[in-house]
This record gives C-alpha cells, structure tokens and sequence, in this order.
C-alpha cells in the first residue's frame, strides 16, 4: 500500500519535474555569469584550472562554507559518539600480510599524491577537497592493515585548526589589505599556468587540503573507534 | 535528455526509498542515492555539446592574456564547482546520519523504524 | 559598525580554534565561546542599532573577493536580517548559558562549537543573497541543528534528529534543486539579479516548477502542516535548551528567507500558500493541543501554529495587494509576532528544563510560591496568548486591522484560533497555578528565563507605543501613569496595608483629575466607576490577606481599564481596555482557591466576546480609515457587526444564552473582587449596549427586531436567573444569579431605546452597584469571620453581626425593589418605561421576575442572620471595620436615593440629553413628585410611610417577643439519635425543595450542559484527529511528497 502510494505521488513529482527538461537543451550553451568566468577567469586570478578559479575566489565564501560543513560533520560526529557511553560490539579482524606490506609501501605515495592534487589545485583538475579525500584514504588504509592504529588526535586537530584559522585569516587579510574578504590580490598574481601564480588560491586549497585530509582521517578515527579494542 | 532524466529517476528512486524502506541505514542510502542523482543533474546542467574540460593549461589556448579558445567549446565551470559543495554537504550529511544511526542501535539495538515511534501525536 | 562578514569569519575562527583550546580545559573553551558570543551580539547590535537610529537607511552590501554582485557571492543586511540577527545571537547565547548552567554531556567543546555554527549558519542565511550560498548555509545550520537535536540523553532525542535528518535533507534536496535551476534559467545565482530576470508574466511551465521546488524546501522547514510532524518530535523530544534556539532564533531565520526568496522570485502564489497552508497550520495546531499530555509538545503545536500565522501574514504581505499604512501594519504584526514567539517560547522552553517534568499533570501547583518562576510563566503565556498589554496582543491587533476586508473570513478564522489557543494555553495556566503539596525545585538558572522576559516586557512596552504612534489613536497618558503605578506595586511588592493604601490614592487621584468632566453617556459611567471602585476596593483589605501579592495591583488595573474604557473615543481603544479588563479580572478570579476553572470558564468566554468584537470592528472599517470612531458605519454588514460586538457587551453582562460563566466565577472569585465584579464590571456590558444601540443600530436594517431579541434576553435572564437563584445553597452563587438578574432588567432598559428606558437602565445601574455592592461587601465580611459560604452552615448571625445584618436588610429591600429604598424607583421607570413602549410580553415576564426574585431575596436574610446560631460561631465577632464602614455608607446611599431619587437620576437626565433626547421622559412635579404618562411617584411621602409602617411593626415585634422560646441549633433529639450534619437540621436548607418539583424543568442547567457538550465534542474529535502524527519517520516523509504534488498540482494547472 504505502509502495503503490509513494510510486503514484513521486511519478506525479517526476511528471511535473520533467516537463521543465524541455525547456533546457541538454549540451546547450550557457549564458550569465558562467561567460564571464570563462572568458575573464584567468585575466582576473591568472589560475589555469577554471573550476578553481570558481571554487576558492569567485565562490570562495561557498567553499568556505563547505569547509565549515566538514568540519561540522567531523565534530558533530565526535560529539555525538563520545557522549554515548554505550559498549562496543565489533571487533576490529587482524588484516593480511599483503595489505600491511602493501600498506608500508603505498601510505607516503598516497600522501604525497594528495598533497600534489591540491598543491596543483589551481594548474590541473583536482584541488583540496580531492587532495585531501586522499590523504584521508591513506589513513583508511593505515586503519585497515594495522589493528592498533591510532593517529595522534592532538596532530590532526592542530593541522585543522591551524588550517581551518589560516583559510578564514587569509581571508581577513583580503580584508584588511584589498578592502574585501576572500580578495585575492593580497598577493601579487604572477604567471598563468605556474604552480606559484593565482594569488592566494594555492594558498587557500593547500589549508583546505590539508584540513580536509585531518578532518575526514578524524571522522575515520572517530567511527572506528566505536568498535572494540581488543 | 537521458541525463536529464536520469538524475531525475535517482532522485526519485531515493525519494522512494527514503519512504518506503523500514531500516534505517536503508533510508540514509536512499539519502545519498537521491545526492547523487541531484549532483548527476547539476553536472549535466553544465554540459555543452563538444566542449572541453575548463581547465586552460595548453600554451595555445591563452597568450598575451587573452582567451584563443572559442568560449562555447568550453564547458560550463559553474555547476562543477557547485557540486563540489554538493558532494562535501552531502557526505557531512551523511555521516551525520551514521552516527545518529549508531547512537540509536546502540541504544535498542535495532534499526527498524518500528522501534523509533515514540514521539507522536 | 562592523562589516558582516567579519562576524562570520571570526565566528568561524573561533569555531575552528576551539579544537585546540579543548587541550587547555573546559575553561579555556568557554572564553572563547563567550568572548565569540559577545563580540557577534555587539556587531549585529550596532549594525541593528544603525538601522533603528537611521544612520543606515540603505541596506548594507558586502562584496567577496572584490567581484560586483552577479560574478562573486555578497552579502546583503538589511534591517530586519539585522534585527533578526540579535534576536538569534540574544536567544543563542541565554540557550547556551542555560544549558551550561544545566551541564552539557562530555564532549562540552564539541556542543560549544555546534552551538556557534549554528548561530554563525543561521546568520549567514539571513545575509547572504546568493540562492547556491543560501543552500551553504542552511545546510550548515541544518547539521549544527542535527547534531544538537540529538544530544539530549533521553534516547527519543535521537529519534527526533534522525526524522529531522531524513525530513531536512528532503527540504535541503529541493533547495538545491531550485537553485541550479534557477541557475539554469536566469544565468546566475544572484538573488538580485535573478529577481531582475523574472518578470510575473514569465511566471506559467519552467519557473514555476523551479520556484515551487525552491520555496517547497523552504516551506518544509517553515514546520507546515501536514508535514511538520518531525517538528513536532523534535519539540518534544530534544533538549529544552537547543529547542529553544531552533524555535526562538533558528526558524525565524528560515522564516525571513523564505519571505525573501519570495519577494525575489516574484512568486504570484504566495498569498494562496499563505491561506491554504499557513491558516491550515494555524487552526490544526491550535485544536490538536488541547489535549495534549506532554507540555514541550504542546508548545510544539503552539509554535508550529504561530508559524502558520506567520506564514499567512506573509502571504498578505507579499501578495495581499495591501497598500500604504496596511501594508506598515501587517510588516509590524509580522515583526511583533517574530519578537513575541521569539521570546516568549524560548522562555517557555527553558522554564519547562527548570522544571524537568513532561507530564502536564505533574505541573500542579508549580507555580505556588515561587514569585519570580510565576511571574516569567505568566508573562510569557499572557503574551503568547495575545492578552494586552503584551506584544502578542499588539501584534493579532495590528495583524487583524491589515487584513483587507475582502478576507473577512480570514480574521474570523483567525481570532477562532486564538480562542483555541487560549483555551488550551489556560488550561495549563489552570493546572500551573491550582494549589497542591507538589514541592518543586527548580534545576538550573533562571536567569535565561528572566533576560528572556525583561526583553519581552520591554519590547511589549515599545510595541504599544508604536501601535498608538502608527494608528494614531490618543490614549490618556495619565491613565497610562497610573497604570504605570499599578506595575510598581506589582514589583516591589510592598506589605499588604500599603498597597491598599496606594490603591486607594490612585484612585482617588483618578477621581480627583477627572471631577470635572462632562456628564455625558462616558462621564457618567467614569465617575461611576471611580465612585464605585473606591468604596468597594476600600472594603477589600481585610480579605485581601488571602490572595496573592498581584491582587491589589490587578485590582487597580482592572478598575483603571474600565476607566480607559469609559474615556475610549473610538472602537478600537475600547476594544483595547476591554480586552485589558477582562485579562486582568481573569487573573483576579483565579486567584480565588476553587476559582481555577471557573476562571478560565470566565477567560474563555471573555475571549469569545472580545474577539467577536474585534472582528465586528473589522467590519466597520473601510478603505483606509482602519481606526473606526464610534460614528462609522459599516455599510454593507451592519447587522452582522451590531451582533458581532453585542456578543461582547452579552457576554460581559451575562444575560440568557451565555450566562454559563457567572455562577462558577461570581461565586468563586476572590470575596474582595466579587463586589466589583458584579457591581462595576459587568457594567461595562451595559456601558457598551448603550453605545452600541445608540452608534450602530440605527445604521442596520433590522434594529428593531434586534432591540426586540435584547428585551427577550433581558427578559428571561431577569426571569431564570431569579429562579435558579433561588435554588443555590452557596451565598455568593445566590447573589451572582441575582447580580445576572437585575443585569437582565437593565438590558430591558437599553433595549427599549426609550429616554425612559435609558434612564431606567442608568438608575438600575448604579442603584444596582450600591445593594449589590452592599450585599457581597457583607457577605465577604461574614465569609471572613465565619470562613464559610455555604447558606446551611450560617444562621442566627444577627445576633453577632447587628450592624451587618441592618446594612444587608437593606440591600435585601432595595433589591427586592420595595420603598423607600432606591430599588423602587428603577422598577418603576422600567415599567413606566414598557408600559410606554407597548411590550406587553416583556412587561409580564419582568413582572413575574420580580415576584420571583422574593424568593431568593428572603432565602438570603432568612438563611443567614435568622434562626437559630450555630454552637461554631457562638464567639463570631462582627464584620471587620473597613467592612462594616463600607456597609453603613452604601445603606446610608440606598437610603438617601430612596428618599431623594434625584441624587441619581439627575446624572442620567444628562446623559439622557447627551444621547439626543428631549427629556428623560417623566417630569418632576414640586421635589419629590415625579410624574410620567402612567401616574405619579412620591419618593418623600413614601419613605416617611414606609418607615412609619417599619416603626409600627417593630414594636408589635418587640411586644410580642416575650412570648419566643430560644432553642440550639442541635438541641432537638428524634429517637435517641443526635443529628450532626447542618443539613439535616437547618430549616434553610433547601428551602425551596417543595417548588423544585414544579418548575424542575426550567432550573435544570441545559445551557451549561449543552456548552459542555460542544466543548467535549470538539475535545474528543482533536484528541482522535491528533493521531494524525504517527511518529513514524516514512509516513512523514509521505505527506512531504504528496504535499509537493498537491502543490504542483494546484498551481501549474491554476486551480486556484
């Protein structure tokens, strides 16, 4: 009964959702601001990769805001499963001598890949969210091979705070130097298409990076955590 | 088109499963099922017919600040930044969820929403 | 002033560095967070005070990254994302006080840290005006919310954020989806400059879904029913403290954006959502809390409500077509009902953590004793329930006066709402303040809680000056100050004989600034009011001891409205005294120790007549006068607003139909009040009668047919209420039928319309107030020394209470309309007056009344000061000293009108003038002769027969009484067996128990019962509708859905 209603009343919403599709070309050109960013993006930040252009200054507030949401998520989490005094159930299964061999040699490869996607954030595709999602997935694998794998959690909250206060700072700093928040020519913008260009964008995706990879490493730990030790 | 609607059947599809489904980790899925279909959506908003990724690094395309490329063979870099904020809230949201979700097993140890009705009326 | 985002980002810092200071104690953490808190408030504060001042006037634009509007995201604050910023900053940081003071769960940092984000998200939703950024923010306000909702160590707080996830991220999904269509369609994600794109004639296909979609996201979090049961859960499942931010801060937020996004889209249907979700919201919420069990969730449904309203409110704004000073008065009722819900409920919510009790039953007697606890309850409550002087109350006023009359039904509906809301908030007020041995500690600090209500009081104080300021009404400023004075008395308290004392000065003061004014219909009854008050209020002292410090400063209120009422120049500030009145004298009567139900009988009762008043008023607006004078005409509904506001007067006056109040209230309200309440306050009914039959009966079509259905219910109020009088056993409840009684006569009076009959009804008015003032100052000096009011357990008083019985003697011959007492003359130019008339019908059942009225009248005299004396009140002294004064000046009154009726009747021959007639209809022939059409009157040659008759009788009685054998009260003995119970052997007792049979179908309580019935009815219907909310999550989930498709459906096909 409940199936039948919920098929009858979402076909009723996906009937009336539809119909706009017909008033949008798929692949059709784009108008507005979307232009601009494409033709003045890289006049006005010198950064080769648009998305980031977008991202960290013309939205930056966005991102700021996202980082906020992670962050958000990371401490709600913590909040949530420390108050609860409840036992653990799972155990944590010892893992196999290839994924810690494998382990040993791939984590500082993993770490270094994430740090060059968002230290090359504003030249390739890629940025501090990618970055950072892959440092997270090295600390993953850390967890998976070792039992008794625990990261430092004073570590990982000072790389974010110190991360999460220099994104917001450098901000302020825009503020202050170019009279409006996020304002990317507190730096000089130098050369298109070099790693040191684009102002501050670098200097936001690496925060973000790095603050994005304690984070989600953090939200791992925490859950984890949650299962028993042995 | 079938992009189109495509992300629209996710969506709905996670609707759905957000009503019907009893357990809760299903209707999280359902959840993030539904993130996905909107990110698919925006993303396919932002596509144009021939169009290269908007990432401007090959010498040919910029010199003497000044775009050579035709811009409508560029796709549109909006929506993808966009649903990089997309992703990032929807995974907060999920693991949110998760965590509520283990608070709450822990708690009845159950995940049926028969066992979770007793605020009402 | 500080530029917003610099809030946003040292909130944000603050936010992030906390993870650090957590290694340095919690200490460290609460510095920050405080020092955050402040700082936000401060920038917000002088960014609000900006605007107030008008140093800023344009709305303050904050560009990020240096790119103009449509290219960069940026900010936008205008004044009221400024205001509403304090609010959520204030509120946030009194939660976050009140919950530390409680004690958060271990990870304190984490719970700080959620807190301020969900402070910052909710703030940067108001500012921002980018619609992707706005999905940012909520979403940042929405998880905070998420992870706080679940925080509570009851398990069911889990529950409530989980629905709330599943629900939020719905609402969420369609925000994002409207706004990269909106994207798609406009070309940027620039409120403005989408705004800028849109044109209503673009509104049909494509934008309409998208803007739907948009503001369905919204509408979702704006707890809309039917899909707001998460909302409700979440109300009564999570923690007080983070409840009170979501709903004193948070949703108000979402509230502004979505008016916002509206006013942005240029949605067309906004008014439409406003009438079929908002008012659906609205009643369904007010209804389904009646029986609510568990007191958060019955402030759930009360802030779901509100929110309804809110929602209508902005539906008459955005899209109602009001113009010029309509559209000021709905943006103030929109900003006084956010400030009023803001403040009150979030004061609610915390007192409901100081209590730490769920059950509604188990708030018995909570508020006994704490003065503080019960003046933030009362406060909040009174101002919820939109009783002046409150904020609310000035809000439902100015929403109701924006209202364009097209949507008559609108405000009907409404102000039914309200009533249901009174209803069911009062009943929790019954409980809260009902006696019992329940010790309750309060557990945490109040301090929130008293912030929270300073701020309301203050904010209650400006909102009437700009309501006054803005309908340009003028009110008395000296009233005001002494009304101003009442509220000192209520704060400091002071002992009891000083408050007596300082009530009296007040009065007298009134009397002495208004001993010049103009004998008209309003001069007559002021100084009848103020005479009347300070001789009834100077009784009071000796029994005031029993009731509650607020007992004198209401007193003052409640005398001091009627004045405002007498000095009222147009409908509306007498509808605001009115209300004030009948507000103040329901926290009077409850004061009474068996009045708790019978007060709120009274309160709700009150509120029907006064809201079917307003909403008369309502109706005598047109165009843009929406101040109606007296002198306006409804062209159209003068019938129906003649009725309307005649409900209001009946109700007051108690007269046949909706009499149910009177008996419980009469007869249980405090003894000191009772006096007043029937000697004054009902007359303001009678006041209000007059006004309404001389303003707006001669505009209706029909006024004779309505001036004939008055006499009939004057008529038989006179006639029942004589006869039920006659069959109660408690001495007040005798005289509170009584009291409704003689109210029926001068009904009759008004209702002729006669310069006789007015001048009948003006005469029976006061003469009404000296017996039956006379009467009840007796008889609560005889409950005070007896410390009963049950008629079996007296008797044979006149022997220890000469003075009083003398004085009730009295009363009882004026009251029973016999000469030389002032009761004749009213008789007489009442029927004088009928007889004139020709209303025959009329003139035999006041007649009959009046035999009737014998009854009861004998019943009281005998059954008190007569027979024998009970062994208990052997030693009984007499009355109390201000009594028996008060006594012998009244019975001094009665006498001298008797004698000399001018000393009356010449006030109301003014007034009589006043109204437009030639003469009062009878003339006076040498001094004391007074003649009409139908025979001739000596008061004098009367008054010296009668007490020559009254000599003569005594001595045959003193001649005689040799002869009488004295016996106790149980000296009698049948069979061995010695009666104990005073039933059994008082001859008062049932005295009438031989005539019951006979007119048994006449006293039986139809009326009543029938009341009760619908109320039950209604009762049992929500209490099963309710069930509406099953608690389960997909259900709720469902109703979002089909609430969408609803929506699509009725307005892309344009249904409506």
């Amino acid at each position: 009964m409940r199936k039948i209603v919920a098929i009858v009343f979402l076909a009723i919403i996906g009937f009336y959702i539809i119909s706009i599709f017909s008033a949008f070309q798929f692949g059709d050109k784009y108008k507005g601001v979307s232009e601009h960013y494409v033709k003045e993006g890289i006049i006005e930040n010198r950064g080769a990769n648009l998305v980031t252009s977008i991202v960290v200054n013309y939205r930056g507030f966005d991102t700021l805001g996202e980082v906020t949401v992670l962050f958000l998520a990371a401490t709600g989490l913590s909040f949530l499963l420390f108050s609860c005094k409840c036992e653990r159930e799972f155990k944590r299964i010892k893992s196999s001598l290839v994924l810690r061999t494998a382990t040993d040699t791939l984590f500082p490869m993993i770490l270094l890949f994430g740090a060059y996607i968002f230290i090359h954030g504003h030249l390739t595709p890629g940025g501090g969210f990618q970055g950072g999602s892959v440092i997270a997935s090295g600390v993953m694998l850390l967890f998976l091979s070792f039992r008794s794998f625990h990261p430092n959690h004073k570590t990982l909250s000072t790389i974010e705070v110190l991360a999460g206060i220099s994104f917001a700072g450098i901000g302020l700093l825009g503020l202050v130097y170019a009279k409006s928040f996020l304002a990317n020519s507190v730096l000089p913008l130098g050369q298109w298409n070099r790693l040191i260009s684009a102002g501050v964008i670098p200097l936001i995706y690496i925060a973000v990076g790095l603050k994005v990879g304690a984070e989600l490493s953090g939200l791992i730990s925490d859950m984890i955590s949650t299962t028993k030790e042995d | 088109m079938i992009f189109f609607g495509a992300s629209l059947l996710l969506i709905l599809i996670g609707l759905y499963g957000a009503l019907v489904k009893r357990n809760l980790i299903k209707i999280i899925i359902g959840l993030s099922i539904m993130d996905t279909g909107i990110n698919m959506l925006i993303i396919s908003l932002g596509f144009v017919k021939g169009g290269t990724a908007p990432i401007i690094s090959l010498k040919s395309l910029f010199q003497k600040n000044s775009l050579l490329v035709d811009v409508s063979k560029i796709v549109d870099p909006l929506p993808q930044a966009l649903v990089l904020t997309a992703i990032v809230i929807g995974v907060a949201v999920t693991a949110m969820a998760l965590s509520v979700v283990i608070r709450m097993y822990s708690v009845k140890k159950s995940i049926e929403i028969d066992d979770f009705k007793e605020l009402k009326w | 002033m500080v530029n917003p985002v610099v809030i946003i980002a040292i909130t944000l810092m603050a936010a992030f560095s906390i993870g650090i200071f957590q290694f340095f104690g919690k200490k460290f953490v609460r510095g920050v967070f405080w020092l955050t808190i402040l700082f936000d408030f401060s920038a917000v504060l002088s960014i609000a005070y900006g605007f107030l001042t008008g140093k800023i006037t344009k709305p303050i634009m904050v560009k990020i990254g240096g790119f103009p509007p449509p290219i960069g995201i940026n900010l936008s604050v205008d004044r009221f994302g400024a205001y509403l910023a304090v609010v959520i900053f204030f509120i946030g940081a009194m939660a976050a006080y009140h919950w530390l003071n409680k004690g958060i769960d271990d990870p304190e940092p984490k719970a700080l840290v959620l807190m301020l984000l969900l402070l910052l998200g909710s703030t940067g939703m108001i500012f921002t005006q980018d619609f992707f950024n706005l999905f940012v923010f909520i979403e940042i306000t929405s998880i905070a919310s998420y992870g706080l909702v679940a925080s509570n160590v009851d398990w069911s707080s889990l529950e409530a954020s989980f629905k709330y996830i599943v629900i939020g991220s719905i609402s969420s999904t369609f925000v994002l989806l409207g706004a990269v269509l909106l994207y798609k369609f406009g070309g940027s994600l620039n409120m403005l400059d989408i705004s800028s794109k849109i044109t209503p004639s673009r509104y049909g296909g494509v934008l309409m879904i998208i803007a739907i979609m948009f503001l369905f996201g919204l509408l979702i979090e704006l707890e809309l029913f039917p899909m707001n049961g998460w909302a409700l859960d979440i109300y009564q499942g999570a923690n007080p403290a983070v409840v009170a931010i979501l709903a004193g801060g948070i949703v108000k937020g979402f509230y502004l954006v979505f008016v916002r996004s509206a006013i942005y889209l240029k949605f067309p249907y906004i008014l439409k959502i406003g009438l079929i979700f908002g008012l659906t919201t609205y009643l369904v919420s007010q209804f389904f809390a009646w029986k609510q069990k568990d007191i958060r969730r019955l402030f759930g449904y009360s802030s779901v409500g509100q929110l309804g309203l809110l929602v209508l409110a902005a539906g008459f704004y955005v899209g109602g077509g009001l113009q010029g000073i309509d559209k000021t008065y709905m943006l103030l009722a929109i900003v006084f009902f956010v400030l009023n819900h803001s403040f009150s409920k979030s004061t609610l919510f915390f007192i409901t953590d100081l209590i730490e009790e769920k059950d509604i039953e188990k708030w018995k007697g909570v508020l006994k004793g704490n003065k503080l606890l019960k003046t933030l309850f009362s406060t909040s409550v009174l101002s919820m329930a939109g009783a002046p002087p409150f904020i609310g109350f000035w809000a439902k006023l100015f929403f109701v006066l924006a209202i364009p009359k097209q949507y008559f039904y609108v405000v009907v509906l409404v102000l039914l709402g309200a009533v249901a809301e009174i209803i069911y908030y009062f009943n929790l007020y019954r409980i809260t303040s009902s006696d019992s041995e329940n010790c309750f500690e309060i557990k945490g600090s109040i301090v929130p809680a008293s912030m929270n209500t300073l701020v309301l009081l203050g904010l209650s104080f400006l909102s009437g000056y700009y309501f006054f300021l803005y309908t340009r009404i003028s009110v008395s400023t000296n009233l005001l100050i002494m009304m101003g004075a009442a509220i000192i008395i209520y704060i400091f308290g002071f002992s009891r004989i000083f408050q007596w004392v300082l009530s009296l000065g007040i009065l007298s003061y009134a009397l002495y600034l208004f001993k010049n004014i103009n004998i008209n219909l309003q001069g007559f009854f002021l100084l009848f009011i103020l005479v009347g008050g300070l001789i009834l209020v100077f009784a009071t002292y000796p029994v005031s001891k029993k009731y509650s410090w607020s007992f004198y400063p209401l007193l003052i209120f409640s005398v001091l409205s009627m004045v405002g009422i007498a000095l009222a120049k147009e409908w509306i500030s007498l509808f605001i005294f009115w209300e004030l009145m009948s507000w103040s004298s329901y926290l009077i009567i409850n004061q009474g120790s068996k009045a708790k139900k019978a007060s709120w009988v009274y309160l709700v009762m009150s509120a029907i007549g006064g809201y079917a008043m307003l909403s008369g008023i309502k109706l005598l607006t047109s165009g843009p006068n929406l101040v109606p004078g007296f002198n306006s005409t409804a062209m159209r509904y003068s019938t129906l607003s003649a009725i309307l506001i005649f409900t209001a007067f009946l109700i007051k006056m108690a007269t046949a139909p909706v009499h149910i109040w009177a008996r419980e209230a009469y007869g249980e309200s405090p003894d000191g009040f009772t006096p007043i309440l029937s000697g004054i306050l009902s007359k303001m009914g009678v006041f209000g009668a007059i006004l309404t039959v001389v303003y707006l009966l001669p505009h209706t079509a029909h006024s004779s047919v309505i001036l004939y259905g008055l006499a009939l219910f004057g008529a038989l109020t006179a006639l029942f209420m004589a006869l039920f009088a006659a069959f109660q056993e408690n001495v007040k409840k005798v005289l509170a039928y009584s009291s409704v009684s003689q109210v029926g006569y001068i009904l009759i009076g008004i209702a002729l319309a006669s310069s006789l009959g007015y001048s009948a009804a003006l005469y029976h008015t006061v003469n009404h107030l000296i017996f039956k003032g006379l009467l009840f100052v007796a008889v609560a000096g005889i409950i005070y020394r007896t410390g009963t009011s049950y008629l079996p357990e007296m008797g044979g008083l006149i022997r220890r209470m000469p003075v009083t019985f003398l004085a009730f003697l009295m009363g009882i011959i004026t009251l029973a309309g016999i000469p030389p007492l002032s009761g004749f003359a009213g008789k007489w130019l009442l029927y004088s007056a009928l007889l004139e008339k020709k209303w025959m019908f009329i003139l035999l059942i006041a007649m009959f009344a009046s035999i009737v009225a014998f009854m009861y009248c004998y019943k009281l005299l005998h059954t008190i000061f007569l027979g024998q004396l009970r062994d208990k009140y052997i030693k009984v002294k007499e009355v109390p000293l201000p009594i028996a004064i008060v006594e012998l000046v009244l019975a001094g009154l009665t006498m001298a009108v008797g004698i000399k009726p001018s000393l009356i009747l010449d006030f109301s021959d003014k007034v009589v003038k006043s109204l437009g007639f030639y003469g009062p209809g009878y003339a006076y022939q040498g001094a004391h002769r007074i003649v009409s059409k139908f025979g001739y009157w000596n008061a004098y040659f009367m008054a010296v027969f009668a007490i020559g008759a009254f000599i003569i009788a005594l001595v045959l009685f003193f001649l005689v009484k040799a002869k009488i054998r004295k016996v106790g009260q149980l000296d009698i003995g049948y069979s061995g067996e010695v009666p104990d119970s005073p039933e059994s052997v008082h001859f008062g007792y049932d005295l009438y128990a031989h005539m019951r049979r006979a007119v048994s179908p006449f006293i039986s309580p139809i009326m009543e019962n029938s009341y009760k019935k619908v109320y039950n009815g209604i009762a049992a219907f929500v209490d099963y509708a309710r069930r509406f909310y099953t608690g389960d999550l997909n259900t709720y989930a469902m109703w979002v859905i089909i609430t969408l498709s609803f929506i699509f459906y009725i307005f892309y096909k344009g249904v409506f």
